[in-house]
């Protein structure tokens, strides 16, 4: 396992790197395209739970 | 109708047979009042057979003047009463991978066998049938063995049932399947009752018999009818039944096939089999569809095989292609499948699974109904609400693969597990050792959690745990483990600049606060609860 310094001065580097990738067109359009990603997921979920109380009483009868 | 079974006492305790489809038949029918003309119309005779053939089935051992518990529960209650005199006592068909001929049994009852073939015995059980003494639904407890793995399908949802065959004792991993016997119960009922043939063991709670849950169900809410004979349940006495035995009903809309595969995948997993309601229609050669009513199944597992993530979408829930369900009106795991066949019902189109029941026959999804334990507060949505923001991460850091090489093609799921369980699971990694493994498997945690987990190529990266017990508002995120340090410190990275700051404030994360928390910090600690 890599000691502390060397974890940092490598993060550090990396932090860099990434940071003038996603100032770049490329990097710009990788987060406007990330910022509804998963939303859906969440929308999906809320509206699952809200049930009308006619279909509660709709007969399983098969 | 078939004349009375035989007096039981003429009856030899037990008798073998080579497994045939014509046997098997024959069999049901002399154990039953039904005539040999009803059992072969039963989609179960051809499900059944083809399930025995799977698992290789070539003996069948019948074991006569067997009682059986709910069979003699639901007796008491509704056929004692009845003028016409049914049997109390089922007869109980072993299902062996073996052939065994009645000399070998008999010497091996006289002691007069060695025993290996006791052994033997055991490793070529596939399980049992108990048939009912009835006209018509006949197909009473049945414990068989699940199909194999195949390294996709999963039985979460099986336990261990001990059978004493004649002092023998055998063992089957299963989950007891019934068909509704149309007097106390109907689908609904024998759904429940297969579910809660799993929850009693996770939960500790008493599994009721057939009976007892109708009664149950309509106690809550009663229908303006009469209860029993059992017309059906609505959802609502569904959930009814599910409080009285002490658990929490979670119900759910899954029209949505995707939702679906979400909780299936999310629930099952940890054990807990779910209760899955739908509309079942016919659909003819020219398209036209006929609704056949409301139907409900037991969801016992699924399948997801093992090609490459889907692209367009990260979550595995999403690759499930099969559910496993008992469905009382064709047989125990049997297979639904997602190939979205849009079906035209009242003009609409809509999409569809198919059932297990025929080619003709489709399902649109309705509800899922999940039987939870009450300590398990936190439903999926705020564990899933807090991890999103690694979600957007991850999709940034794929858009260049360059630079994020150890966060490409991520797979992500999101179950609930027990801690027990997820103790195991580290044990058997082999990713993760020394400290951090000491340090995951001696960790106070509560006993749920929900486990969002980062996988490549099948194996764990990182798991975010989230305490299950918890209310909303609470500081639910507990930990992280890192199996992967690199995509850890890839993702702290990420989470750290401020370009990506817009994402990661539209909704406040925990798991987002932790990732943020300085590297040395992080180095020295492993969570926010470690004293």
């Amino acid at each position: 396992m890599m000691c502390n310094n060397m974890v940092i001065e490598t993060a550090q580097e990396k932090t860099i790197q990434v940071s003038k990738w996603l100032a770049t067109q490329e990097g710009q359009k990788a987060i406007k395209d990330a910022m509804n990603q998963g939303e859906e997921i969440i929308l999906r979920l809320k509206e699952a739970r809200q049930i009308s109380p006619e279909r509660l009483r709709e007969p399983i009868t098969i | 109708m078939n004349p009375l079974p035989s007096d039981h006492k003429s009856e030899t305790p037990f008798e073998i047979e080579t497994y045939t489809r014509e046997k098997l038949i024959e069999v049901i029918v002399s154990k039953s009042e039904a005539s040999s003309g009803l059992i072969e119309a039963k989609n179960h005779v051809d499900y059944l057979d083809e399930y025995f053939h799977e698992l290789g089935a070539k003996t069948i051992l019948v074991e006569n003047n067997y009682f059986d518990r709910d069979y003699l529960e639901d007796y008491a209650a509704h056929y004692a009463r009845c003028f016409h005199r049914y049997r109390r006592r089922c007869t109980r068909l072993h299902f062996f991978s073996d052939e065994i001929r009645k000399e070998q049994f008999l010497a091996l009852l006289r002691r007069e066998s060695v025993p290996p073939a006791t052994n033997n015995l055991q490793l070529a059980y596939l399980g049992f049938l108990v048939v009912r003494p009835l006209p018509s639904t006949i197909i009473g407890r049945t414990c068989l063995k699940t199909y194999s793995s195949e390294d996709r399908r999963c039985f979460p949802t099986t336990r261990r049932y001990e059978v004493n065959l004649f002092g023998f004792s055998l063992s089957v991993e299963s989950l007891a399947f019934q068909e509704q016997d149309q007097a106390v119960a109907a689908c609904a009922t024998s759904a429940l009752w297969s579910a809660f043939q799993k929850t009693g063991l996770l939960f500790q709670h008493p599994i009721p018999s057939p009976v007892d849950i109708t009664r149950a169900a309509n106690e809550r809410f009663p229908m303006s009818s009469r209860g029993i004979p059992s017309q059906g349940l609505t959802p609502e006495q569904m959930a009814g039944a599910i409080r009285s035995v002490g658990l929490e009903p979670f119900l759910i809309d899954t029209s949505d096939p995707r939702t679906l595969k979400q909780i299936v995948y999310a629930y099952v997993n940890a054990h807990i089999p779910i209760l899955f309601l739908f509309k079942l229609y016919r659909v003819d050669s020219s398209g036209k569809s006929c609704f056949l009513g409301g139907h409900a199944v037991t969801v016992t597992g699924f399948s997801v095989p093992s090609d490459a993530p889907i692209e367009a979408d990260p979550w595995r829930c999403q690759r499930i292609d099969k559910i496993y369900v008992h469905d009382d009106q064709v047989g125990p795991f049997a297979r639904m499948v997602f190939d979205d066949k849009p079906v035209d019902i009242e003009g609409q189109n809509v999409s569809t699974l198919d059932s297990a029941w025929s080619n003709q026959h489709r399902v649109v999804p309705q509800f899922a109904l999940i039987p939870l334990y009450h300590k398990i507060r936190m439903s999926i949505e705020e564990p899933l609400i807090d991890f999103l923001p690694v979600v957007k991460l991850l999709a940034i850091a794929n858009k260049n693969p360059f630079l994020f090489q150890r966060l490409k093609d991520l797979e992500l799921d999101l179950s609930l597990t027990s801690l027990n369980d997820f103790r195991s699971d580290c044990l058997n990694l082999d990713h993760l050792s020394g400290q951090a493994l000491e340090q995951a498997l001696c960790a106070s945690n509560p006993r749920f959690l929900w486990r969002a987990r980062i996988r490549r190529e099948g194996v764990p990266c990182l798991d975010c745990l989230y305490d299950a017990t918890d209310i909303q508002q609470g500081h639910f995120f507990l930990r992280m483990i890192e199996y992967d340090p690199e995509v850890a410190a890839n993702l702290r990275i990420l989470a750290n600049l401020p370009e990506c700051s817009a994402i990661l404030q539209t909704q406040k994360s925990q798991l987002v606060e932790y990732l943020q928390k300085p590297a040395e910090t992080i180095l020295d600690t492993q969570s926010f609860h470690d004293e």
